[in-house]
């Protein structure tokens, strides 16, 4: 008899509607207490996010036993406005094991015995580099510090990775798990909330000057247009993620053909990474590779680590501890029900462009088939393919069968045709978003955010109106592909935290010499991580980010 | 290709040639008597996209049903 590919069987009997009610408290919150694994979550931190200590603090409210976790919250410098927060939440949480670690005090950079050459550019891994290699257990969980999760996700990412199941079976675990992310507009909640005195008060920032929600709301003739375009970017960050990227992102993790993950919340076990990046022991790696340091280190020169992580992970399996005893592991799996939401205030429409557009930049050379046809899964020019082929093949199948063109072969039935399917995929959006947003399988209490309360409970977000909607809608599909020809056809470079950086086809940066230097051009690992920590310096609010 | 017309189309006669309409049966990508490829470049470019569209509504259909 034959059996079902895995994932197929997968979707078959998974219940639909996931997303649709609270899930159970995960099944390895219930074992023996010395058969529970332990878990180090790392959140690397840069900035003044929205909603940072709400962010923080939901990895010390997790349901699993206290002393089972491990949190590291990793910042660059005591400098960095992230870490009076970030020292804050852990003294407000006691009983944790948690700690503040500072680039800065790293003993493999600074110090004696340490160089700042040992690590490459990429500023989060030199950030959480150390939580790495002071990690306790087997399990490390990375999850970002602009990000929120409910209290159950991490018994539940545990059982996902692990394969424990309610009824005390073993499913075959994964190499990684990850979450579907979201983005909540907070920027109505927060000039609500505070007034411009207090804000400053509660997130200081210098180098910022006017915060981008007062510059808006200081009226004038163009104040609408100026509003929107001051603080749109979130909004149009929250229809990506809750429309096309959700939808993609789902379905691409559902059948699990090629891998397709973001950086926010990823899970994986330090021993298969580890043996991953030995050369020693993974011969899908190069001889080259043997001058790279081991673990999460091992990316350090490259950006867009997250993917790198996954597809590595995704890839290697001999080197696996247990592989030669049978063990085998799934390779990817989307923790399904669940998701992790970052909060966004104040983000202009042109910063929205700017940071989808160094995504896609980063994206390029990483999965460059699936960038290059990216512009065809996006709404108007998908329904531009669809018409144009359905008119082609009904004008000649009704030209053969009378004299003349008809008009099912004409522009305006093209039009019509495209028209009608642009109509089709905004009403499917406008279900999918607030079934997202509505926020049914989050599991909130009182200590929840009210942005991650959702729009479908009391005291959560507000739900968009149509009105609201619709505009946020067709200006994130109109902005899709001038994004995408700006990012992949126009330019291989991006601001990374204050700076330019080239992305090399080997996903490599290298930083571009400023204007009149007269130095020689530095290459190589050395000289990339001698201009490391002039990266770090990026805004307060750190919108610079690539990830 | 339409199955059910005839592979070719006469027009008519002159002495001894047969006019054959060869665009009948090219159209949707058949092959002419004569065996040439009739299909156009508009055919092929419609061929693809129809497909690719198709493609891409069958994933995002996935991607609903499984949020």
């Amino acid at each position: 008899m034959r059996t079902m590919p895995r994932h197929l069987s997968d979707i078959r009997n998974r219940r639909y509607k996931l997303y649709d009610s609270p899930r159970k408290p995960g099944a390895s919150i219930k074992l023996k207490k010395d058969d529970i694994p332990h878990v180090t979550v790392i959140r690397p931190a840069k900035g003044l996010e929205p909603q940072l200590y709400e962010c923080l603090a939901c990895a010390f409210r997790q349901d699993y036993p206290v002393d089972k976790v491990t949190i590291y919250i990793c910042v660059a410098s005591q400098d960095d406005p992230a870490y009076q927060i970030a020292k804050k939440v852990v003294d407000d949480f006691p009983d944790h094991d948690a700690k503040v670690l500072v680039e800065e005090e790293d003993p493999l950079l600074h110090g004696q015995g340490g160089h700042v050459d040992n690590l490459g550019p990429n500023p989060k891994i030199r950030n959480i580099s150390r939580a790495y290699r002071e990690a306790k257990g087997d399990l490390i969980w990375i999850l970002d510090c602009n990000v929120w999760v409910a209290k159950g996700v991490l018994g539940r990412m545990v059982d996902r990775l692990c394969g424990y199941q309610h009824n005390g079976k073993l499913a075959q675990p994964f190499k990684f798990v990850h979450h579907l992310p979201l983005v909540v507009d907070i920027t109505d909640q927060e000039a609500r909330a505070t007034s411009a005195p207090e804000r400053e008060q509660l997130l200081p920032s210098p180098s910022s000057g006017t915060h981008p929600i007062d510059s808006a709301n200081d009226g004038g003739p163009f104040s609408t247009l100026g509003r929107a375009f001051a603080n749109g970017g979130g909004r149009l960050d929250e229809m990506f993620f809750a429309t096309t990227h959700a939808k993609f992102y789902a379905a691409i993790n559902t059948v699990s053909v090629a891998p397709c993950i973001i950086g926010k919340s990823n899970m994986f076990r330090r021993s298969h990474l580890d043996a991953c990046t030995d050369p020693a022991l993974n011969p899908i790696l190069s001889s080259s590779d043997a001058s790279r340091p081991r673990g999460i280190d091992f990316f350090s020169s490259y950006i867009c680590e997250d993917h790198l992580i996954g597809d590595l992970l995704w890839r290697s399996s001999s080197c696996l501890p247990g592989y030669a005893a049978g063990y085998r592991f799934r390779n990817h799996g989307l923790v399904y029900g669940d998701v992790c939401i970052q909060p966004m205030a104040g983000v202009s429409v042109g910063a929205y462009f700017a940071r989808r557009a160094r995504w896609l930049r980063v994206r390029k050379w990483t999965v460059l088939l699936a960038t290059l046809v990216e512009p065809g899964v996006e709404s108007l020019l998908c329904s531009f393919y669809f018409s144009f082929a359905v008119t082609t093949a009904l004008g000649a199948l009704l030209r053969h069968r009378s004299d003349g063109t008809p008009w099912a072969s004409s522009w305006t039935a093209m039009f019509v045709i495209w028209l009608a399917t642009v109509l089709a995929w905004a009403v499917l959006d406008w279900f999918v978003s607030h079934r997202l947003h509505e926020g049914r399988a989050i599991e909130a209490d009182a200590d929840s955010p009210r942005f991650a309360r959702g729009t479908g409970r009391c005291g959560g977000m507000p739900r968009r109106t149509l009105r609201e909607w619709i505009p946020a809608w067709i200006g994130r599909e109109v902005l899709a592909l001038p994004i995408w020809i700006w990012a992949v056809l126009l330019g291989t470079t991006v601001t990374w935290r204050g700076k330019r950086f080239r992305v090399h086809t080997n996903m490599r940066v290298v930083e571009i010499e400023a204007r009149g230097t007269t130095g020689k051009r530095r290459s190589g690992l050395a000289a990339e991580s001698r201009r490391t920590p002039e990266t770090e310096n990026g805004r307060a609010r750190s919108k610079d980010r690539v990830d | 290709m339409l199955a059910e017309e005839p592979a070719i189309k006469i027009l008519g006669c002159d002495s001894d040639e047969l006019f054959i309409e060869e665009l009948e049966i090219g159209r949707f990508g058949g092959w002419t008597a004569s065996g040439r490829d009739m299909l156009s470049f508009v055919d092929v470019i419609a061929l693809v996209w129809g497909v690719w569209s198709f493609a891409v509504f069958l994933v995002q259909g996935l991607g609903t049903f499984v949020l």
